[in-house]
């Protein structure tokens, strides 16, 4: 209803594997991004930054490596912080024993370390299909978990794996404020965000996604399935180990082995299921949504139902809201939150008609 | 060689309390295709029901029966509200569903009953007995004893009744079932009910050994290996796959545990599961799916 | 009367596929009726249509109506079909491949309220259609030949006592010998029982010597229609058989089984 979207047409290849099919879009992309950079660091205060924006831009960038493998690739995983652990564990012992090494390229290195474990890990996928494999990830899940806790060298010989990061420290400029941080994770999740929406609309985008609707036929036409499986582990896993360094270092400042549970991997997957997947916007939704959800919830039984509910059974609350809106979703609207989005928006670029 | 063979023999037995666990999700998944995620969460939900109403004054039997029939109306909910509405849903989406399932119940469990950890007396004590000269917990023996004729009883349904023969058919073709008049919402009432009461029993046994708390959910990752052992699908195979893992992590514990500082109980199950994965994708007793272009 | 009455229906697959593109056609009472075309034409969805359980398939009827014995049923639900005397018989068969051959039979008694000596009553009964089944009704099905799996298909379906039986392709895979053999049970089950029945086959040579009489179907549509005799003898048909236009949309066999998280990147 803003703009028309008629006459926007591909002439050639390269023009039609463009991100953005329509100039809006990319136009819109743009502003929301100058908003992210220019104008929130300038407005926003201390809370929102380190409680909100930051944890929703990592836990974004988590969902995009999770969905890559879910909703592009097909492959099952709720093994999520196990990759993370690593990336964060990696990013550690980098940034400690190593000095001189910038602090972005910790990060980097705990993404390919995580990237390693993630092709490891996707080697069974060759044989293994289905519920079986899910298996699999969960079995990873609780390996990665127990070998951080178990081999001291990993936390530099604390008791219980837990470690504290150093100072955020990139070219010489310290980022350890609260708006240095939300600068911090926006510049990384960003670029890697520009790299998924690079890589889904690749070749190699719709390799996963031959691999994901039948696997077999795509062996037949010629993609190495197994190979390409793998990669799609290791790029997922990529974006899960520099989630995870971000998280460590960004959000928590301090972390053990427990911050990478089970529970963590649930959340992920909740943020894909949510959110849609096989939608990189999704990713955002679904994060925001699994964040705010439990702070509006909060809200609501201190001020609304002020003293009737405790915390305790607030939490109990919280897990019967969270499990009924995941099955709401499921059956209203398996796409997840994306695509009610797309779906809004369709409904606004006809209206005042209802539909063609 | 004696403290081999007893360890052999407590982690056989222990295993058969994982099978128990495994059969409820192996029932579901036989019928209706559904990895019923939220298995843990009826142990629990079932074992926080029963220990709440023992607390509370009921006598044992009836509070045994009004957590049965708790398990039945549990079933019948998940039937109208969830599985009804994501019919022809791929299995991933049921999966999750399952997973949205075990958070509900979890909630409303502890909800309803409290957080803390609640003691469930069976009147079995776990005192030892002397079995061809091995030693041998009592308890141990009679959770197997109660897991062997559950399975009995459950075969003998499988096989002797009518509804036993509709849940095998639609277990083999549910289309075919279908076809003929059979009511699919009545079948996968009768399966998560079934479920529920095997859950219910694995729960009071499990409640028993280690006390009746919110940890009792996790038991349902001790299930996975069994299952991946054992096949998805059939039953035998979580009797076999829980003995084996059983087995396998007793003596892993004693025996490779001290090598590599303790605690592997965890994640052993799982790496020989995988391990039996790259071997047989399967299971030893699943089904291999056959892949159609 | 009519048994069936089939009017102006139109069906869709996963919201993509249209199958049924106004179908219209009748089944008089105690007849057999063919339906005949070639892979992909819309035999298959017009008989799961009528019988419900396109749904299962991710399809769903988008016009028309279906009339069984004068009432509408079509949106009804399966089993109460089959309680009412509709049956289907499924394309490829579908045995229930761990049961044994009586066991499946039994099954097909599962819509009805038998007691165990009226079970061994009408078991002898179909045993009596299908004397090769008493042999083998120990035997697991998944077992048992081509053939074999086809009358323990059909056998099921008459212990439901069914007044209209819809067979889904009953000579797909089998030998001539014993597609002939099938046929002859269907003509004599129709001449003595009165059971109506509407065939959807490919093999419109063989079809149209059982049938009374026969529609064909193309492209969703029905093409033609008339006596088996009128049908026999016209060229279209023969055509047809041979592999005319068969450039419909594949909405027969295979579904492409796309998941549900199909959303563009």
């Amino acid at each position: 209803m803003l703009y028309s979207e008629a006459g926007q047409f591909s002439s050639s290849y390269a023009s039609d594997a463009r991100l953005f099919r329509l100039r809006q879009e990319a136009v819109e992309v743009i502003v929301v991004v100058a908003v992210a950079f220019g104008v929130v660091p300038f407005v926003g205060d201390d809370y929102w930054f380190t409680a909100i924006l930051v944890p929703f831009l990592i836990l974004s960038l988590a969902g995009i490596g999770l969905n890559l493998l879910m909703g592009y690739a097909g492959q099952l995983s709720v093994g999520t912080a196990a990759f993370m652990a690593t990336g964060a564990y990696t990013a550690y012992n980098v940034q400690v024993r190593l000095p001189g090494v910038p602090l972005l390229v910790s990060f980097a290195l705990g993404g390919l370390a995580a990237a390693v474990l993630g092709a490891i890990a996707g080697v069974p996928s060759g044989r293994i299909k289905g519920f079986y494999l899910v298996v699999c990830t969960l079995a990873l899940q609780f390996f990665v978990e127990w070998v951080f806790t178990r081999f001291r060298f990993f936390s530099k010989d604390n008791a219980s794996g837990l470690v504290s990061v150093p100072p955020l420290v990139v070219l010489g400029h310290d980022f350890t404020t609260p708006r240095g941080r939300y600068l911090l994770t926006l510049v990384v999740v960003s670029v890697l965000t520009w790299v998924a929406m690079n890589i889904a609309k690749s070749e190699l985008g719709r390799r996963f996604m031959a691999v994901r609707d039948m696997d077999t036929a795509a062996a037949v036409i010629g993609i190495p399935v197994l190979r390409t499986k793998l990669l799609a582990f290791a790029i997922s896993s990529f974006y899960c180990g520099v989630a995870g360094a971000l998280w460590g270092f960004v959000y928590l400042g301090t972390f053990d082995p427990r911050a990478w549970d089970l529970s963590r991997s649930f959340q992920v997957l909740f943020i894909v299921i949510l959110g849609g997947m096989g939608s990189i916007f999704g990713n955002f939704l679904g994060a925001a949504f699994m964040l705010l959800l439990p702070i509006l919830m909060s809200h609501v039984a201190s001020s609304l139902l002020a003293g009737m509910v405790d915390q305790g059974s607030l939490e109990n609350y919280k897990k019967i809201v969270f499990g009924v809106l995941i099955i709401f979703f499921l059956i209203k609207e398996p796409l997840g939150l994306a695509k009610i989005w797309r779906s809004l928006r369709e409904r606004a670029s006809v209206w005042p008609l209802r539909h063609w | 060689m004696a403290y081999a063979f007893e360890t052999l023999v407590s982690g056989l037995l222990a295993g058969v309390m994982y099978s128990m666990v495994a059969i409820g999700f192996v029932l579901i998944y036989k019928a209706s295709g559904v990895f019923n995620f939220a298995q843990g969460a009826m142990v629990l939900f079932s074992a926080l029901t029963f220990v709440s109403l023992t607390e509370r004054g009921v006598p044992f039997v009836y509070a045994l029966a009004l957590t049965a029939a708790a398990m039945i109306v549990v079933a019948i909910l998940i039937e109208r509200f969830v599985l009804r509405r994501l019919v022809n849903r791929s299995p991933i989406t049921l999966f999750m569903a399952t997973l949205g399932l075990s958070y509900i119940l979890e909630g409303v469990a502890q909800a309803f009953w409290g957080a803390d950890v609640h003691g469930l007396e069976l009147g079995i004590n776990d005192i030892p007995v002397s079995v061809l000269g091995i030693q041998l917990s009592r308890f141990d023996l009679f959770a197997s004893t109660t897991a062997a004729v559950l399975v009995v009883l459950l075969s003998l349904f499988a096989s002797k009744t009518r509804l036993g023969l509709s849940l095998r058919a639609v277990a083999d073709d549910p289309v075919a079932a279908l076809s003929l008049g059979v009511r699919l919402p009545k079948i996968w009432r009768v399966v998560w009910t079934l479920a529920g009461l095997v859950g219910l029993i694995a729960g009071l046994l499990w409640g028993a050994r280690s006390g009746v708390q919110f940890s009792l959910t996790l038991v349902v990752l001790k299930a996975m290996p069994v299952l991946i052992v054992g096949g998805f699908d059939s039953i035998g195979g979580a009797i076999v796959g829980g003995l084996i893992v059983g087995a396998s992590e007793k003596l892993a514990e004693v025996y490779i545990g001290p090598f590599v500082g303790g605690g592997i109980e965890n994640w052993f199950p799982y790496a020989l599961a995988v391990g039996f994965l790259l071997l047989r994708p399967a299971g030893l007793f699943g089904d291999h799916a056959i892949e159609r272009v | 009367m009519d048994i069936l009455r089939i009017e102006d229906v139109e069906a869709i697959y996963g919201n993509a596929i249209l199958a049924l593109r106004g179908i219209s056609l009748a089944v008089g009472e105690g007849s057999v009726v063919a339906l005949l075309g070639a892979n992909g034409a819309g035999k298959s969805t017009t008989l799961k249509a009528v019988s419900s359980l396109l749904r299962a398939d991710l399809g769903e009827i988008t016009r028309g109506k279906i009339l069984y014995r004068d009432k509408d049923i079509t949106s009804a639900d399966p089993a109460d079909l089959v309680a009412a005397g509709l049956v289907q018989v499924l394309e490829g068969r579908h045995c229930f491949p761990h049961l044994t051959v009586e066991e499946n039979l039994v099954m097909g008694a599962v819509s009805r309220a038998v007691s165990r000596r009226e079970l061994a009553t009408e078991l002898d009964r179909i045993y009596a259609v299908f004397p090769r089944l008493r042999d083998r009704r120990r035997s697991k099905a998944g077992y048992t030949s081509g053939g074999e799996q086809q009358m323990v298909a059909i056998g099921r379906a008459l212990m439901a006592r069914p007044i209209l039986v819809l067979l889904d392709e009953p000579s797909m895979g089998l030998a001539p010998q014993v597609v002939e053999e099938i046929f002859e049970i269907v003509r004599s089950l129709n001449r003595q029982d009165g059971v109506s029945f509407l065939v959807a086959e490919q093999n419109a040579a063989v079809a149209l010597e059982y049938v009374d009489h026969g529609y064909v179907i193309e492209n969703g549509r029905v093409a033609s229609s008339g006596s088996a005799d009128s049908l026999r003898a016209r060229d279209d048909v023969q055509s047809l058989y041979l592999g005319g236009d068969s450039s419909s949309a594949e909405a027969g066999h295979r579904r492409p089984r796309r998941p549900e998280f199909a959303l563009d990147p």
